[in-house]
């Protein structure tokens, strides 16, 4: 009941927030960014997997939020609309990228050392240190695949995309993002399965 | 497979620290120096997701081409409801006019 209750007060807290930035209230806006930007950064963290570039796809979405929150009706949660943005704009860095270097942004090996923060859960993980280290593990070995699996399997699992968008987004036919989500699913487990082994 | 699933969604939970400690408060300096040239991100592409976002019919039409299961489900649902009330409405008339000749 606690939990619902809290989650409803973030809503309306949302919401007001969310109303109070669209007639021009800086401080607002300034919240939602304290709020949001390390939501922002992670998700574009995952996909980009370089620090520099995730602090630059922040800026660059919540400068156009910003410019383009008074046009924001409020159909989908603040979130979700924020989180479609954060993805276009990451899959357009990709491309770019992609084009620049004339070759898959996913050939460079991800060298950075990341900290994760459980934001949910926390409390039952921090009893549970076999749990938090295998999410980690499963986080990186997620960060260390292919962009061809990486992207669509972040979308999908990560961040609830239906198959149909995760095509339309990466161009791809529905038959191969399925198939290589399978895939990346089936290179984690092997992954985690040779790491049992060692130990 | 299921353990991968609980891992996964606990990770839906989880956020990287940046790198840098400040990022929130850079974003709010970048945003206090936002200029007519930031306009220039607003592209045609940008506002036409805008757009569409917008519009009730375009997120109804998205939600059932995202889950066309739960859609065809619903239909199903929603066309056995009104038979079942056509079927119940066509058996009071038939009890109805079997009444009145009884009369």
């Amino acid at each position: 009941m606690e939990k619902l209750d809290k989650h409803n007060q973030k809503q309306i807290d949302e919401k007001t927030l969310v109303k109070k930035s669209k007639e021009g209230d800086r401080a607002a806006f300034e919240q939602l960014v304290r709020q949001y930007s390390k939501y922002v950064y992670t998700t574009a963290f995952f996909m980009l997997r370089d620090s520099h570039d995730a602090e630059d796809i922040s800026q660059e979405v919540f400068v156009k939020v910003y410019l383009s929150v008074s046009g924001f009706r409020g159909l989908s949660s603040f979130k979700t609309w924020l989180r479609k943005l954060t993805v276009n704009t990451c899959i357009d860095k990709i491309r770019l990228k992609s084009k620049i270097k004339n070759k898959k942004v996913s050939l460079d090996k991800i060298t950075e050392d990341y900290e994760v923060v459980f934001e949910k859960h926390a409390k039952n993980l921090e009893k549970d240190y076999f749990t938090s280290q295998t999410v980690k593990d499963v986080l990186e070995i997620i960060v260390d695949l292919d962009e061809n699996y990486r992207i669509p399997l972040i979308l999908r699992d990560l961040q609830d995309y239906s198959y149909r968008e995760i095509a339309k987004l990466t161009g791809k036919p529905i038959g191969t993002v399925k198939t290589n989500i399978h895939r990346a699913r089936n290179m984690i487990k092997d992954r985690m399965k040779k790491a049992d082994k060692k130990q | 497979m299921s353990d991968l699933k609980k891992y996964i969604k606990i990770a839906k939970g989880i956020t990287i620290q940046p790198a840098d400690e400040h990022i929130e408060d850079k974003i709010i300096e970048r945003i206090s120096k936002v200029s007519d040239r930031d306009r220039t991100l607003l592209d045609e592409k940008f506002l036409g997701y805008i757009k569409k976002h917008n519009s009730r019919l375009y997120l109804f039409t998205e939600n059932i081409k995202n889950n066309p299961l739960r859609f065809s489900m619903l239909l199903a649902g929603l066309l056995l409801i009104v038979f079942i009330i056509f079927y119940e409405l066509k058996k009071l008339d038939l009890f109805s006019s079997e009444q009145k000749t009884y009369d």
